[in-house]
């Protein structure tokens, strides 16, 4: 975030000094000035199909979660008991009570594979492995949404993260551009630290826009050796216009909120989750995420308290499992049915899962390792057909036994869920090599259509 | 068992004691232990989330944080003095002032994370426990590190010190607790009975007694000279967490299901169990006057209670 100080001061324009701060935020977070103004879109506010992603940072339990093994030995079975869903013959935690009765709004894969075992959030943001990436690097599903639908109208962002700065920095990955360029890096309204260092900028420089804009000139000038911005600079003023349009400013700020909403999503922590290292159980995000699909954002992403749980002393599977299921359960499930009674059910895809599963024996120090050869995900929203679970594991929780799901099909469909048709779709590469969003092997979940 | 009927959001009753819950104290992470100060003002809390929190215990109100470990701390406790000590995941020990502020002192050594600690209630002994499966022993005074005491066959998770400091008593997940003669700096006695991990231990104030809480749903009474003398079995619970109160009459326990129990040491009878916490109670401690209970639990929370007798039994 960039750095002000001074007192609270209202600017010449209206502008309060905290608006500048969220503000400086955007700026920091890998400002996307020039896809910003590349369309003068549809004016006026209407519904767009997005993508909400809750990244689970550090891979949670399918067997504890979605996917109980009452039939495995005791070494592998856990201490949770299921509980029977609002769909017949679907089981999932106990300590997912709510999430149970909204079992008709969600569709379970319990069998998700394809995970590369490592302990970031890059796979669950781009669907592709960090090795052997093409020139440029993969986009994020955000990043290849901005490059190929621009933003939702004049004013809106296409692609925003939640997720704050933690010390664990691939948990916090928002989701790169790679060769999508940089022009469609997400906006980090969260990020403390500035990608393209803007805390040169003093609180007497932002006394007016005039002012501010002299400052990204300067922060133009830096980035320009870098070529980041290269041929941006006539954007400049109307980005600035985007910067402080109220669309996005009201979307993110929660006071505007009835505080009966903030109250059933739950609220949250929002200190980084686990230690420091991890993205905070911050309720308020979930429902930050639901305002800015609203204010036009396509894709919004969030790393989402920390699942990494092999065990004592930091707690066990189920210690940190009682702590985090009711949390998500009351943030999701809030969600979901936010979605639902504003009549945005059929236009936004929710996506909850983490990098891997985990082990299903439980160490000694009564946690579960990493698990990449399974694990689970939950989808909602999105038109897609919900009430069922797709795929099973075998007795124990170790590998498929039905209908194995790749990390690159969910991306497919949320792909098409976005309009977008991964067989025909390309988006070449630094190198100027058109490139696949996904393996061409891969499909959109015929169960989800 | 003790009927146990919840009065309401802030009192629990059995037939014999009456607990009304006075503060609930919050962390950012799980809370690992709690110890009121000497003078019994003052409550110390530690947590996963790194830091060491001091509250009022008149009103509850937040005094100050002791910040300088690098990961979790697993045990808070207060020197006779009234000094501060802490010990942490990070491998470390640490004194603070009365006040808290800056660490002046740190003991280092133990080679895998540190787990468990406590302070002699006169004196100048610390004893500290470790995923090394040793028992390490320092002098608050010196600053000195006093002996390493290896034996335990797998990760120490408790350990307790008698009251002035001549015995202390480990255990962990080798299931075994072991008796050490603090002079001699050897091993008195191991004593079996657990079948599953010894995760919390305590000395009666008159050090005629010693109290061993297993992962196994027992909670073991034992004498000094390592006989055992009673155990309150329950099956479907796992003990974590165990402390006399101050006249001895009273042990108080927290389980991993959320729950505290309370046993009449002299009747050998329970007198109280309520859930308390929604997860894990790491950490139990009587105030000095044995009116005050505070409970550690995984749920981030502290809550301190007032415990009475039921007016029947008055």
């Amino acid at each position: 975030m960039m750095t002000l100080l001074g007192p609270q001061h209202q600017f010449c324009d209206g502008l309060t000094r905290r608006s500048f701060l969220k503000i400086g935020g955007l700026a920091m977070g890998g400002l996307s000035l020039p896809q910003l103004l590349q369309a003068e879109a549809a004016s006026g506010r209407k519904s767009h199909k997005s993508v909400i992603m809750v990244f689970l940072s550090g891979g949670p339990p399918h067997q504890d979660m979605v996917d109980l093994k009452m039939d495995a030995p005791v070494e592998i079975r856990g201490e949770f008991k299921p509980i029977a869903t609002n769909v017949p013959g679907i089981d999932i935690c106990e300590h997912l009570p709510l999430l149970a009765q909204r079992m008709d709004r969600l569709a379970i894969i319990r069998s998700l594979v394809g995970s590369e075992g490592r302990h970031a959030a890059f796979q669950c943001m781009t669907g592709h492995s960090v090795n052997g990436q093409p020139a440029g690097g993969w986009p994020s599903l955000g990043a290849a949404v901005s490059k190929i639908q621009g933003p939702v109208r004049s004013g809106t962002l296409p692609f925003v993260s939640l997720s704050p700065r933690m010390k664990n920095a691939t948990w916090g990955d928002p989701g790169q551009a790679g060769f999508a360029g940089q022009a469609h890096a997400p906006f980090s309204p969260n990020a403390e630290q500035a990608r393209l260092g803007l805390s040169g900028i003093s609180l007497e420089g932002l006394r007016g826009r005039k002012s501010l804009l002299d400052g990204i000139d300067r922060l133009k000038r830096e980035a320009d050796q870098s070529g980041a911005l290269i041929g941006l600079e006539s954007q400049y003023q109307a980005a600035f216009g985007i910067l402080t349009s109220s669309q996005l400013v009201d979307a993110l700020d929660l006071e505007q909120e009835d505080p009966r909403v903030r109250d059933r999503y739950g609220r949250g922590a929002i200190e980084n989750a686990g230690y420091g290292d991890a993205g905070p159980l911050m309720n308020d995000y979930l429902l930050a995420a639901r305002r800015l699909v609203e204010a036009g954002a396509r894709v919004v992403t969030l790393a989402y308290g920390r699942w990494d749980w092999h065990g004592r002393p930091h707690g066990t599977n189920f210690e940190n499992a009682r702590d985090h299921f009711p949390v998500l359960d009351q943030g999701l499930t809030a969600l979901l049915d936010d979605l639902h009674d504003r009549g945005l059910d059929k236009d936004v895809s929710v996506v909850v899962w983490g990098e891997f599963g985990r082990t299903p024996t439980i160490n000694k120090n009564g946690g579960r390792d990493h698990w990449p050869q399974v694990a689970c995900a939950m989808l909602a929203g999105g038109g897609m057909r919900t009430g069922q679970v797709i795929g099973s594991t075998n007795r124990l929780g170790e590998h498929p036994r039905e209908r194995p799901v790749h990390f690159q099909e969910v991306f497919a469909t949320l792909y098409r869920n976005m309009g977008i048709d991964v067989s025909k779709t390309m988006i070449p590469d630094v190198s100027g090599r058109p490139q696949y969003l996904v393996d061409p092997i891969h499909e959109p979940l015929p169960e989800l259509a | 068992m003790p009927d146990t009927v919840l009065r309401s959001d802030t009192v629990v009753t059995s037939d014999t004691v009456r607990l009304e819950r006075r503060h609930s104290l919050t962390h950012g992470n799980a809370a690992y232990s709690a110890a009121f100060s000497p003078d019994g003002k003052r409550l110390a809390t530690a947590s996963l989330d790194n830091t060491v929190k001091l509250w009022s215990v008149a009103d509850g109100q937040h005094v100050g944080t002791l910040k300088g470990h690098g990961d979790g701390v697993a045990f808070v406790g207060f020197l006779p003095d009234g000094r501060i000590v802490t010990a942490s995941l990070d491998k470390s020990l640490k004194i603070w002032p009365a006040d808290g502020g800056t660490a002046t002192a740190t003991f280092t050594g133990h080679q895998d994370y540190l787990t468990c600690a406590a302070a002699a209630r006169t004196g100048t002994l610390l004893v500290s426990g470790s995923f090394d499966k040793t028992v390490r022993l320092w002098d608050s005074q010196t600053n000195a590190p006093v002996a390493v005491l290896a034996g335990h066959e797998a990760s120490v998770q408790a350990v307790a010190i008698s009251g002035t400091g001549k015995l202390v008593a480990s255990g962990g997940d080798d299931r075994s607790v072991r008796l050490w003669n603090v002079e001699s700096k050897s091993l008195f006695k191991a004593l079996p009975g657990h079948s599953r991990a010894v995760e919390g231990l305590a000395f009666s104030p008159d050090e005629a007694f010693f109290a061993s809480a297993g992962a196994d749903g027992s909670l073991r009474l034992w004498t000094v000279a390592g006989d055992s003398v009673a155990a309150f079995e329950v099956p479907a619970e796992r003990f974590k967490s165990v402390c006399f109160s101050p006249d001895g009459r009273l042990l108080a326990a927290g389980t991993f299901e959320g729950n505290v129990h309370l046993w009449s040491v002299a009747d050998r009878q329970e007198v109280f169990v309520a859930k308390v916490h929604k997860n894990s109670v790491y950490g139990v401690a009587f105030d000095s006057t044995g009116k005050l209970l505070a409970t550690a639990g995984f749920d981030r929370t502290i809550h301190v209670w007032s415990v009475e007798p039921t007016e029947s039994v008055k």
